[in-house]
């Protein structure tokens, strides 16, 4: 298989993978007392800051809390705007920090979910529509621990998926065009 | 007299000069500004994007359905409807054939239950007949019935920040936006979107949801606002000297016209009087709990009903 081909070939499947998981998000995997679901969307996303060049971290993040927003019972655009912000935080801290392998992304993982659930919260809170603290730190402890130990099994997958689809010679490329270098 | 003029000229000649190399001297330091932080500028550029999103949100209006959601929901909700069905198969199977032990025991207790309710019924019977005849007396408006689609349950909102909910009915059975949601308990929530076979809502005990109450044995109106966890909700508005007690059974007062008058919301579990202020505090708990709820029921007749008018009925 070709590269062009491989490229046409991602989206559907990344897609289906999104939708199944998006499936099992609303129908099963719940944690007890309302305290949420580990989500598919905030894994990619903070793979996506993990990974990938300040621009591409901004993009995909915009596209990927898009598809992650038509289940979300809150207006669309807090929970874009909460995502991208996370992504950019956690890219800041990327950036400052050497981190490399399983656990780092796992930190990262947490550390992604914390930026995610306070920025909700805080913009929830402008609008009146926020849930009470405790709920919020009921909410954040239960699932970034369970996004950590998610993200820790599911890394070597992100991996393959990136070394398959040749994503690490795309973001050289993006590195050399775009102003950030 | 030359000199004169060309003394006038130079002046502002000079200064034009000056402006100039003033100008090029500024727009020097703003490029030599962009070429070494232009990195710098484009992160913070990059910071300042979410902002988009943010601006766009209309908050006052329901959330407008795109083409992307209408397409996610002929493909994730199916899925996630049948992955729901086959859990609550598996519930099932195992409640009913593996779980039998002391089945006889819950059989008897069950029976003197029934029993029981049974006795409560006569009774009520007698006040419903009582109220039917004094409401004939008094030729009052008989309350509509209501008109309602049931729905199943298929999945809830994963993010956790919001109670919403997702149900196997949508605009092909006759639901819209803001129809309210209720159960044999009391009332559930508002439909918020609306899908072609599925709907989403939100439910009472969420914090960005409201409705307007009363307390049938004080007549004392307020605000009921969720507060997601504990599922709880707050009584807001409730002026100092309304008679409200713990225990107290709150209901709809209609005047929110998404709920028709007189359905159940819950029971008065606090009641706080602060020293000063005119206000009081109350905290209900909602008689519909969501964690037990697998089917609800939309109400679609939401048209005011016109009220016969009695003195025409009292002359017949």
């Amino acid at each position: 298989m070709n590269m062009t081909q491989k490229r046409w070939l991602e989206i559907p499947i990344l897609l289906a993978i999104i939708w199944f998981c998006q499936a099992l998000e609303l129908s099963i995997v719940h944690m007890p007392y309302y305290l949420g679901t580990p989500q598919i969307i905030s894994l990619i996303v903070a793979y996506i800051s993990f990974s990938r060049g300040w621009a591409s971290t901004v993009l995909l993040s915009a596209v990927f809390a898009f598809i992650g927003s038509a289940n979300i019972g809150y207006a669309t655009g807090f929970f874009i705007a909460a995502h991208i912000w996370s992504a950019l935080c956690t890219k800041t801290v990327v950036s400052a920090l050497t981190l490399e392998g399983r656990p780092a992304f796992a930190l990262l993982v947490a550390g992604y979910n914390f930026f995610l659930k306070s920025l909700t919260w805080t913009i929830l809170k402008s609008v009146d529509a926020s849930p009470t603290l405790s709920l919020f730190f009921a909410q954040f402890i239960s699932q970034t621990l369970i996004m950590a130990i998610v993200a820790w099994l599911l890394f070597p997958f992100f991996q393959k998926w990136d070394d398959y689809f040749m994503h690490a010679s795309d973001e050289d490329n993006l590195r050399q065009s775009t102003l950030l270098r | 007299m030359n000199d004169e003029l060309s003394l006038s000229t130079r002046a502002p000649l000079r200064l034009l000069k000056y402006n100039h190399r003033l100008q090029s001297k500024a727009l020097m330091l703003f490029s030599r500004f962009f070429r070494r932080n232009r990195s710098l500028l484009f992160k913070v550029l990059l910071f300042l994007s979410p902002a988009i999103p943010l601006l766009m949100v209309k908050a006052p209006e329901m959330p407008s359905l795109r083409i992307y959601d209408r397409m996610q929901s002929w493909i994730v909700h199916p899925i996630a409807e049948v992955f729901t069905e086959a859990t609550r198969g598996a519930a099932y199977v195992w409640d009913h054939y593996f779980m039998l032990v002391g089945a006889s025991k819950e059989n008897e207790s069950l029976k003197r239950e029934v029993e029981n309710l049974e006795s409560q019924l006569l009774s009520h019977e007698e006040l419903r007949n009582e109220n039917q005849r004094l409401k004939t007396t008094l030729a009052m408006p008989e309350l509509p019935a209501l008109s309602t689609i049931a729905g199943e349950i298929i999945g809830q909102d994963p993010a956790g920040e919001s109670l919403a909910f997702f149900i196997n009915v949508g605009s092909r059975h006759g639901v819209k936006p803001r129809m309210p949601v209720i159960s044999p308990q009391g009332i559930v929530g508002t439909i918020t979107r609306v899908y072609s076979h599925y709907s989403m809502f939100v439910a009472v005990q969420d914090p960005s949801h409201a409705v307007d109450g009363m307390i049938p044995r004080s007549r004392a109106q307020f605000i009921t606002e969720g507060r997601g966890l504990s599922l709880t909700g707050r009584l807001k508005y409730l002026d100092r000297s309304a008679d409200i007690r713990v225990g107290d059974l709150v209901v709809t007062s209609g005047l929110d016209k998404v709920f028709p008058k007189g359905l159940k919301i819950g029971f008065i579990i606090k009641v706080d009087r602060p020293r000063t202020g005119v206000t009081q505090n109350a905290e209900l708990r909602p008689s519909a709990d969501l964690s037990y709820l697998e089917e609800v029921l939309v109400v679609t007749n939401q048209k005011p009903v016109p009220t016969p008018p009695p003195a025409e009925e009292n002359a017949l």
